[in-house]
């Protein structure tokens, strides 16, 4: 009887201890003591999550052989293409800037990027988070998108702290991007557009498709810039399944997310 | 000297947790070693203290990792020690590995459902933080972590003897 009280003491006061915990987390003090916390924790951290990089391949390649050969024939030619692109493109751009010059036009501002590292992971799988190692000292804001090398769209900044920040990704429930499809060239179809969701196992689920939408498996995502957070035109991912149920007012697809898998702890903050 | 060890190999399991393990996730799961350690000394460790400061310690670094609330996985960890223990002194034996095995399957649902009361109750506090909805996404998440658990618990299992 008399340990059975002593339990429920020591948890009570345990307990106690911990709701005290949760009501300063709401006040900045929590804060300062996670700064602290992560310039410690920086080093090994980053040590452990390039050991895990090396076996996840491995690992991973178990369950999906049959689909990386695929990938990798896919990519070969796509490669091919883009090689010829990025020397169409620059001829385009150089005739730009003459044009520009020559009507008295002023260049368009390129992005200001800021260079950051990816720390750690949420622990949990109940949310999408990673801290990154800029904050406010950096300049950093709340809501500023980040992005991975090659302009594929990460998340953004959900909250910021003095020398590190949380990054909610775009695979959380509670993050919604305005997206659209975007079409190689000389392709005649109507680009459709749509609402971004976070979904179950770290996918994307697009939802308010019109019905009429002509959408295939494969179909390159991107950002529309039209919710005011995220810019336009970064990669969200390439359409997975696609659901077109009679009954259903709109199109829905699943999609496969550009950023998985996060091979580099190299990031970017897109200051506005 | 063996508890700095011990709890030096708790704070191991959480950074495995938030790095590594990230490596190793099945349809975007990955698998709860702090939980299945936690789990494991509630079972082998009879000592209600050890049991609780575990519980603390790992939910602590838990909380400074995390996009929720500071303190969520704290109170989590500490009531689920509290009741795993009570449980296993009043009505559980604990002898079978089965039983075990059972416990991190119901405990990991378990789990999920106290951190999102806990998040939702101080939510009403803080309204613009982060908040879960409990829907079929949720579940099946939920699901496949308590069956990946489950298969850590297996290859972990050879640390009973820093346990017992």
């Amino acid at each position: 009887m008399k340990n059975n009280k002593n339990k429920v003491k020591i948890t009570g006061l345990l307990l106690f201890a911990g709701s005290l915990l949760v009501f300063f987390g709401i006040f900045p003090v929590a804060n300062k003591l996670q700064g602290m916390f992560f310039n410690v924790v920086n080093i090994p951290e980053k040590a452990l999550f390039s050991v895990g990089d090396i076996f996840s391949g491995s690992f991973k390649l178990v369950f999906t052989l049959k689909d990386v050969l695929n990938e990798n024939a896919q990519l070969r030619s796509d490669n091919r293409d883009l090689t010829k692109k990025l020397i169409d493109n620059e001829k385009i751009k150089e005739e730009n800037a003459q044009l520009r010059e020559q009507l008295g036009l002023k260049a368009n501002d390129a992005q200001k990027l800021l260079e950051a590292k990816i720390i750690s992971f949420e622990p949990s799988n109940l949310s999408e988070f990673l801290i990154i190692n800029k904050g406010l000292s950096d300049s950093v804001k709340k809501d500023m998108p980040v992005i991975l090398p090659g302009g594929i769209l990460l998340g953004k900044v959900f909250e910021v702290y003095e020398d590190h920040s949380k990054v909610m990704l775009i695979t959380d429930k509670n993050n919604k991007v305005n997206v659209r499809s975007f079409f190689k060239d000389n392709i005649d179809r109507t680009p459709y557009s749509g609402v971004l969701n976070g979904y179950f196992g770290k996918s994307l689920f697009m939802d308010l498709i019109e019905k009429q939408s002509l959408i295939f498996k494969d179909d390159l995502i991107v950002s529309s810039g039209l919710d005011g957070v995220y810019p336009e035109d970064l990669i969200i991912g390439k359409v997975d399944i696609i659901k077109d149920d009679d009954n259903a007012v709109f199109k829905q697809v699943y999609i496969k997310p550009a950023f998985l898998p996060i091979k580099s702890t190299l990031v970017f903050v897109i200051e506005k | 000297m063996k508890k700095i060890i011990f709890f030096l190999f708790l704070a191991a399991a959480v950074f495995l947790q938030t790095s590594l393990l990230h490596g190793f996730e099945l349809f975007g799961i990955v698998p709860n070693i702090s939980l299945v350690l936690l789990f494991m000394i509630s079972f082998w460790i009879q000592d209600l203290k050890i049991v609780l400061s575990s519980a603390l310690f790992m939910g602590l670094l838990l909380d400074f990792f995390s996009g929720f609330s500071f303190g969520i996985f704290t109170l989590t960890f500490i009531l689920l020690a509290f009741f795993l223990n009570l449980l296993l002194g009043a009505l559980i034996a604990r002898e079978s590995i089965l039983v075990l095995f059972f416990m991190v399957i119901i405990g990991t649902f378990a789990y999920y459902l106290l951190t999102l009361t806990l998040t939702n109750i101080f939510n009403l506090f803080n309204p613009a933080y982060y908040s879960i909805k409990l829907d079929t996404a949720l579940l099946k998440s939920v699901f496949i972590e308590s069956l990946y658990n489950s298969v850590l618990l297996f290859l972990l299992l050879p640390l009973k003897r820093f346990f017992i």
